[in-house]
């Protein structure tokens, strides 16, 4: 099933393990000023090679965040959803009266555009714990019941994941042909059986982790401590003060040069 | 008893996409048409797994998996589930319309049933698991015993050849679980294979003359309900707990010589060994309770 591979693979590319690497040293704080700044650049700079550029800086990044088995899997995944974008786009413009190469070269430079985005939101997610990251929101004066909302949400895509898997399993041993069946209309009535049984093993998900939080006293009160206080360590500032530099430089390399 | 093969492992290894390692390590085993065959073991250790192999969900890694002479890998798992009647863990990964009686229906009609025999096979499952007056209720409305009959119901309406349950006893009271093995020895009186994963160990000494035990991904005891239940080393290994008369009779044959057949499982045939031992008494049944 593509959708659960696809599942699988996004779970790789953005869940939190814990690893021995530089960016997960680093304070989140560092690595929203590093997210901010990059993103600044992708949206700016608007050639191909330009993106290119970007995309290797970012791979040099992903070095300190990735472990092997995550870059393959990982970037296995954004991938194939971006192929997916190109030939979106790509049909778009033809559509919108684009000749044949032009289309190509747009949709191609707009599907590097959203590669460098999905890349550096994994690597950086990828290496960012919940908790620092409910911290981070906190600090930010975000409610610490909202921030604590994202990030059950973000822990429990797994989870549900292997519940929807299940589900999945379970109607394909009663004889729901949701794969392999040639008829249409019986698929998309399976499908409709297989949404009406997730939503519901989801929903008691929800009304069991909410009873769960409850019944060990959340939002007793409002002045929440951390385990792991988060602070700014000389490692960030040693990071950031050679990363923005190069950034800066990079920045008005690509656009002096002046690539087609 | 017939006893032609319906499911046959061969050297089958299986690991999830995930880097765990071998879940599943070269399994080799055999299942005929009228045995009732339960898989014990901890938790983890496979048993989940090994089930999902039998109706197609999983394909092995390595070997082949063979249901009713079909190789797993190539057939689609609409047409093993034809024949293969599965009971998940959780009711609710399978329950989904308004009423108990339009989820049997949905089920019948998927196999191409005609409209003629729904009504029927519906009636007779709801007569056999005792749920006549469930039929018109949402499946949402019910409790945790009534669901796993629902679903139970679902997985025998079609009459498959195969049962396959994973820890059919979780949620069920004394009386349904007795229910439970009633069904169980009616279903392999008339020639059905019942294969369970379960924990239970007193729900399979009742009701399965087959104990197959995993420990860590490999098959470590395969044999009738009474050598494995009198066998404490495969019963330590696999963290099991011996049932109070197998327990109680292991201990006493340190003490009395108890002769050969001297393996009771229930508590009559218990009882009939020890009249044996202390009367000397032949007479069997209730009125002899004095000599005890």
């Amino acid at each position: 099933m593509v959708v659960e591979s696809i599942i699988k693979g996004a779970y790789e590319a953005f869940i939190f393990r814990k690893e021995k690497k530089l960016l997960y040293v680093l304070d989140p704080r560092t690595k929203f000023i590093l997210l901010t700044a990059m993103i600044i650049i992708i949206v700016l700079i608007n050639t191909f090679i330009g993106q290119l550029i970007v995309l290797s800086y970012i791979l040099l990044l992903g070095i300190f965040g990735y472990s092997p088995s995550r870059l393959r899997r990982g970037l296995k995944t954004i991938f194939t959803v971006s192929l997916f974008f190109f030939i979106v786009l790509y049909i778009m413009y033809i559509w919108l009266n684009y000749t044949l190469t032009n289309a190509l070269m747009i949709s191609a430079f707009l599907t590097l555009r959203i590669i460098n985005l999905l890349i550096l939101f994994s690597i950086v997610l990828s290496s960012t714990s919940p908790e620092d990251l409910a911290q981070f929101l906190v600090k930010l004066h975000i409610p610490y019941d909202y921030a604590y909302m994202i990030v059950l949400a973000i822990r429990f895509v797994p989870t549900v994941a292997r519940d929807i898997q299940l589900v999945y399993d379970a109607h394909r041993a009663r004889g729901s042909i949701i794969d392999s069946s040639l008829n249409p209309i019986r698929r998309l009535k399976s499908l409709v059986s297989l949404l009406i049984s997730s939503f519901t093993v989801i929903l008691n998900r929800v009304d069991s982790i909410a009873e769960a939080l409850e019944s060990r006293c959340f939002g007793f009160t409002n002045r929440r401590t951390f385990m792991n206080e988060i602070r700014i360590k000389k490692v960030d500032v040693v990071f950031i003060t050679l990363t923005i530099p190069t950034l800066i430089i990079l920045y008005y390399l690509i656009t002096l040069i002046k690539f087609p | 008893m017939v006893s032609d093969i319906v499911v046959e492992f061969k050297d089958v290894w299986f690991k999830y996409n995930d880097a765990r390692g071998y879940v599943l390590k070269g399994i080799n085993f055999i299942a005929r048409r009228g045995e009732a065959i339960a898989i014990v073991g901890v938790n983890g250790v496979g048993k989940t797994t090994f089930i999902k192999h039998i109706n197609g969900l999983l394909k092995p890694s390595k070997g082949v998996v063979k249901v009713l002479g079909m190789n797993t890998k190539v057939t689609p798992t609409s047409k093993i589930a034809r024949h293969v009647g599965f009971v998940p863990q959780n009711p609710y990964h399978i329950l989904f319309a308004e009423t108990v009686r339009q989820e049997l229906e949905f089920t019948l009609k998927n196999f191409g049933f005609p409209s003629s025999l729904i009504d029927e096979r519906i009636r007779f499952v709801a007569e056999v698991l005792n749920i006549k007056e469930l039929l018109d209720k949402s499946p949402f409305s019910l409790s945790g015993g009534e669901l796993r009959k629902v679903v139970l119901a679902i997985a025998l309406s079609y009459d498959p050849d195969i049962i396959l349950l994973d820890e059919p006893t979780i949620g069920y009271d004394r009386r349904n679980k007795y229910q439970l093995i009633e069904i169980i020895k009616k279903l392999v009186q008339e020639g059905k294979t019942v294969i369970a994963a379960s924990h239970d160990v007193d729900f399979v000494a009742s009701a399965f003359n087959r104990i197959i035990v995993l420990s860590n991904g490999t098959i470590i005891a395969n044999g009738t309900t009474r050598d494995i239940l009198y066998d404490y080393k495969v019963m330590e290994m696999s963290n099991l707990l011996v049932p109070p008369i197998p327990n109680l009779f292991i201990k006493l044959e340190k003490y009395i010589e108890l002769g050969n057949p001297y393996k009771p499982i229930s508590v009559y045939e218990a009882l009939d060994v020890l009249k044996r031992i202390l009367g000397g008494n032949n007479g069997s049944g209730e009125h002899n309770k004095r000599s005890i």
